[in-house]
């Protein structure tokens, strides 16, 4: 299907009446530049806060002791 | 150094006298009201209303203390540096999801040539970013993009890239152009899909981030332009008018920890990957699963990391289209309370700062506050099912009654504080409008005043309506639901009665239940309650008639009365693609200035000869 065709068609049923779709452009000519940079994934949820710690201290079999044993 | 200490001290002493006045104004408030139950005898439904109305009051005090401040402060643009030269590589990333791809990419060329107007001084690419599932729309993007490139000569400077999955939405989507090409650019421009810069706007933008190489996001604000119906138009002149004031107010109080509203706004590429790299939350959502709003997230991590994030209020020039329906407003508000809500699970990350989190308590009360006024409500008119009625007759056998001290005078003077906290801030800024000379872009001064009381009236009557739709959005999310809205795909945004009836009949049966209920329970709360029961049971009418086209003289900003380039420039594109704008806008019929005291030509050439 030509550009023309597709853009007078619309998946939306509408026409867009585009008098001239452009050609000669290459898909590979506007693809993005490969330059690769890291994004390190941030912590971004409490894990020490009060309430964390009371639940998991609450939760049987949890790995967080009472505050006592910790020197022990 | 000396200057900065001394912003850091004004700084705080800003946000100390605001957090002060508004919780003085929420006691006050507490305090009044606890002894207006006093007179009838102290209940403890009497408290809880209290506590209700001292946390209202001071969600509300804060806003009018944004007011404020932005109306006593000015914004100092940096020196010296809206005319440097420009070194660093920029990209314009237009992220769209399912879109109509001649509106969004419309505006991508607008802007090109916007910059090729000014002499495109700097290296700038534009990228669509394309997360659109359906095929069809798809093929119609990547058409429209080639016919954009090849009416341009836009090769090597336009890209168009479509991911497999949309992933993490639109912060995936960033997040996957930082991550494969970030490493190319300096700045990153983030836009929406109906997002629109002026080209000089870009341009500064970069020279401050430049210029100030600790800046991580520059945010613009956005104003809402081509909007057509009553409730659109309403909030045009809102956004236009009144915002500025607010935003100056927040950007003064927000300093380095300034907002990020997710578009319209600049980036610098190295400082958002190293920082802004969001991770699913545990569990499912609402409350789990990939960060909804995730640009308050973005713009206190960014903090996190040391970097500056701030809010340039005195940049003209940046635009974005909002909804013309208060359904799609709810809607869209859906979308915010769920992405807000979730912020819950943030608050507490570890390192954030402080004003970071308030920023996100403030996020969340935006949506909570209409709870704690419905609660309010709710149990002033249930009250006498819920406590003893006083006893007149106190002493036994004695024939004449102790009637306890009218404290109406107590009631009506906190009606009347609550009622200035909500609109003094309107009234003050219409009458600096009109002692400053802005009155005259936005039509004169006798149209400010006409459309800021109309402005007035209108948002009294659709915020119990909307108030009802937010309740309902925080309870949804509250029980893990999604929303329901009936939904409105016409471009022109008019519902039919049908369609009213259908997203607003609870509305009408729970202002009509209310107002019985206040009728048979508390009849001396009736009056008071009928501003809130009536527009609900007006509700239908309200939104079919909010969403009719508007040819009024009132509520005229700016960007109608003599469109900006780019606005000028987007509809010759437009109109060159052959789209019918259904703009109110005079385009074609009369020449506007550009800001630079030149008359221009609507019909602005092709991209080839914009330059030179």
């Amino acid at each position: 299907m030509t550009d023309e065709a597709i853009l007078r068609v619309g998946a939306s049923g509408g026409e867009f009446a585009v008098p001239h779709a452009g050609r000669g452009v290459s898909d590979e000519a506007c693809a993005l530049p490969a330059a690769p940079m890291p994004m390190p994934l941030q912590t971004i949820e409490a894990e020490t806060g009060l309430l964390h710690r009371l639940l998991r201290r609450l939760r049987p079999g949890g790995q967080a002791r009472a505050s006592m044993d910790v020197g022990a | 150094m000396g200057s900065s200490r001394g912003s850091l001290s004004l700084l705080y002493a800003v946000r100390s006298v605001m957090i002060v006045a508004s919780l003085l104004c929420g006691i006050g408030a507490f305090i009044l009201f606890l002894e207006f139950g006093e007179a009838t005898g102290l209940t403890w439904i009497d408290v809880f209303r209290a506590v209700l109305i001292l946390i209202s009051t001071m969600w509300l005090a804060w806003g009018a203390m944004l007011a404020f401040v932005g109306m006593t402060s000015r914004a100092r643009p940096p020196e010296g540096v809206d005319d440097a030269p420009i070194r660093g590589r920029t990209c314009i990333l237009m992220p769209v999801y399912n879109e109509n791809p001649q509106d969004s990419l419309s505006r991508m060329a607008a802007m090109e040539a916007s910059l090729r107007e000014i002499g495109d001084p700097a290296e700038i690419h534009f990228a669509i970013l394309s997360d659109t599932r359906d095929e069809a729309i798809a093929a119609q993007e990547r058409a429209v993009f080639r016919r954009m490139v090849a009416e341009c000569d836009g090769v090597g400077r336009f890209f168009y890239r479509r991911r497999e999955k949309n992933t993490g939405k639109k912060a995936g989507n960033i997040a996957d152009f930082i991550t494969n090409s970030g490493a190319a650019y300096d700045y990153a421009v983030i836009l929406d899909a109906d997002s629109l810069m002026e080209g000089e706007t870009i341009l500064k933008m970069i020279r401050r981030m430049e210029a100030e190489p600790g800046l991580g996001l520059l945010q613009t604000l956005p104003k809402i332009i081509k909007a057509e119906s009553h409730f659109g138009r309403a909030m045009q002149f809102s956004a236009s008018f009144f915002s500025p004031v607010f935003a100056r107010g927040l950007a003064m109080v927000q300093g380095r920890t300034g907002p990020f509203w997710g578009h319209n706004a600049i980036v610098n590429v190295r400082a958002f990957a190293q920082s802004c790299g969001l991770p699913e939350l545990k569990g499912a959502p609402p409350f789990g699963g990939h960060v909804m709003s995730h640009d308050y997230v973005e713009a206190a991590l960014l903090a996190r990391n040391g970097w500056t994030v701030r809010l340039d209020d005195d940049l003209e020039g940046s635009f974005e289209e909002g909804p013309e329906n208060i359904v799609d407003h709810a809607k869209r508000d859906r979308r915010w309370c769920q992405g807000n809500l979730q912020h819950l699970r943030i608050i507490g990350a570890p390192g954030l700062k402080p004003w970071s989190r308030f920023v996100f308590v403030q996020g969340v009360m935006a949506f909570v506050a209409p709870l704690f006024w419905m609660g309010f409500i709710a149990a002033s008119i249930a009250a006498p099912l819920l406590v003893t009625p006083p006893d007149y007759f106190p002493v036994p056998g004695w024939p004449f009654p102790q009637f306890p001290q009218s404290a109406a005078s107590m009631a009506i003077g906190l009606a009347i504080g609550i009622f200035g906290l909500l609109f003094l801030p309107k009234l003050l800024i219409m009458v600096r409008a009109c002692l400053s000379g802005k009155a005259k872009r936005f039509g004169g001064s006798v149209r400010v005043v006409l459309s800021t009381l109309w402005e007035l009236v209108l948002s009294s009557l659709t915020a119990p309506v909307l108030m009802m739709f937010t309740i309902r959005s925080v309870l949804e999310v509250l029980m893990r639901r999604d929303g329901g809205w009936p939904t409105n795909n016409r471009g022109d945004g008019v519902l039919h009665w049908p369609e009213a009836i259908a997203a607003s009949w609870w509305i009408v049966v729970t202002g009509a239940v209310g107002l019985l209920a206040a009728w048979r329970l508390t009849p001396e709360l009736f009056l008071w309650l009928l501003p809130v029961g009536v527009p609900m049971m007006l509700a239908p009418a309200l939104l079919r008639l909010g969403s009719l086209p508007s040819r009024g003289a009132l509520m005229i900003t700016p960007a109608e009365q003599s469109p900006q380039r780019v606005i000028q420039l987007h509809d010759a594109v437009l109109t060159r693609w052959g789209v019918d704008t259904q703009s109110s806008i005079p385009v074609a019929a009369a020449p506007a200035r550009d800001g630079r005291g030149e008359g221009v030509s609507p019909q602005a050439p092709r991209c080839h000869g914009l330059v030179g």
